[in-house]
């Protein structure tokens, strides 16, 4: 009886102990990841779906070629290669790509919609959009809160004009690589209504720009020659307080 | 007598396993005791702010500012006046509404999930009328009439709690969703050219 009781106890304190372990590398990970960034998929060239889906959580949708969905991987790659942290963002959002060509104007196109990605001519988008999308997906998740502790009155909207700028639009100040900047507005007034659009927030693109341009640290070029977007010199030191935000709690320390 | 002890222990050890797995970490939006104004902490994940002892249609100003400090801003609009308050994050302020000195409706912003996730309202109040924000930044809310508390949040995170006096749909969007920015139809977003 005595061993049987002994036994018992043993195999309770073995359980209770492997599950605490166990609780505890889950938040380690999850809540706190850093170290290595996601290895490249060897499958890649046989099955791109199954790395995207595999490695990143993100389904595809619509007519995209093989070709186009491993260059969808490699956009995405390029930084959760370098980053685990971006990497456990991405698979905790899981986030679907999708086709849309109703979208509006000609060319390269994309929304966020209820946390997916939409996307319009992917085959002219530049290798940095889906990134930027990554951005608003992780808003529109309200991921780790991200985007509701990320200080754009605070920090963001005072950087400089090196940074950030008003021009093109009716006030608000964007982190200036932002190509629609004349496309805000409040959602309470509207002082340009033939320009304005509900969408484009200040706060929500600066958020989803700053990401992106984490990952180009020199200088970054206009991201479109239509449109608003204006070259940062040194993204690293023009836009410092950004880039910190984002380097501590993006992307876990991990610098380009 | 082995008996009794290996009883004991089996009980003990399953009362163990029950705390650490079932007891631990529930956040309930349980009001408790009367509370104290919190400073604003640096640390988003701490609470910071004591809206959710406020009870509308009987807290008066000097209830408000007993609970939680002495607003930021004050401004009076007829018989009703407005008190914003700082929150960890200076893009948002927390509004109270008072009307003829009683709060009509007050709404504190959330960065952590130490008012509960949205799952747990859902079971403690029932079926909610959706709504969504005007702000392109805003996520969508989950208003639960009867019970005079909203949420809005995302993916079961609580970013933003109403307090309000319990009343009906066209009471509500007539008096408190329109000066919150709440619609019953989504914003359009847009695409963006690269």
């Amino acid at each position: 009886m005595r061993n049987i009781t002994v036994i018992i106890i043993l195999f309770l304190s073995f359980f209770i102990l492997a599950a605490s372990a166990s609780a505890f590398v889950i938040e380690t990970v999850i809540g706190n990841p850093t170290g290595e960034g996601l290895p490249r998929c060897t499958t890649l060239d046989a099955n791109p779906r199954g790395c995207l889906s595999n490695d990143l959580n993100i389904t595809v949708t619509g007519s995209f070629t093989d070709d186009q969905i491993r260059s969808i991987y490699n956009d995405f790659w390029r930084v959760a290669g370098k980053s685990r942290a971006y990497w456990e963002l991405l698979k905790e959002a899981g986030p679907s790509v999708n086709e849309d060509n109703s979208l509006p104007g000609e060319g390269c196109f994309a929304k966020v919609e209820n946390g997916n990605i939409y996307i319009q001519a992917y085959n002219k988008c530049s290798d940095t959009l889906l990134i930027h999308e990554s951005g608003h997906v992780f808003a529109g998740k309200n991921s780790r809160y991200l985007i509701r502790r990320f200080p754009y009155e605070d920090e963001i909207k005072n950087s400089g004009a090196a940074c950030v700028e008003d021009r093109c639009n009716n006030g608000h100040a964007f982190i200036k690589t932002y190509s629609l900047r004349d496309k805000s507005c409040d959602s309470t007034s509207n002082p340009y209504p033939e320009k304005c659009t509900f969408g484009v927030s200040p706060k929500g693109e600066s958020f989803a720009e700053a990401l992106v341009d984490y990952t180009t640290p020199g200088r970054i070029g206009r991201r479109s020659s239509t449109y608003c977007s204006v070259a940062i010199e040194n993204y690293k030191s023009d836009c410092k307080n950004a880039y910190a935000w984002m380097r501590d709690n993006v992307f876990g320390g991990a610098e380009f | 007598m082995r008996k009794k002890i290996f009883v004991i222990v089996l009980i003990v050890f399953i009362g163990i396993v029950f705390l650490l797995f079932l007891g631990g970490d529930k956040k309930k939006p349980v009001k408790q005791t009367a509370p104290t104004p919190i400073p604003i902490p640096s640390d988003f994940d701490k609470n910071y702010s004591n809206f959710n002892y406020l009870s509308p249609g009987k807290s008066t100003y000097n209830d408000v500012v007993s609970i939680n400090g002495k607003p930021k801003t004050s401004s009076a609009f007829g018989k009703k006046t407005k008190l914003t308050y700082l929150t960890p994050n200076q893009d948002y302020e927390n509004l109270v509404v008072l009307d003829n000195n009683t709060v009509t409706y007050a709404y504190e912003y959330v960065f952590s999930t130490y008012r509960g996730v949205l799952s747990e309202y859902l079971k403690t109040y029932g079926n909610p009328l959706k709504l969504y924000s005007k702000d392109p930044d805003g996520f969508d809310w989950y208003i639960f009439l009867g019970s005079g508390i909203g949420v809005e949040a995302a993916d079961n995170l609580v970013t933003r709690v109403l307090y309000f006096i319990p009343q009906d749909k066209n009471s509500f969007m007539t008096n408190i969703a329109k000066d919150v920015g709440l619609s019953e139809t989504p914003i359009e977003e847009i695409g963006e050219p690269f």
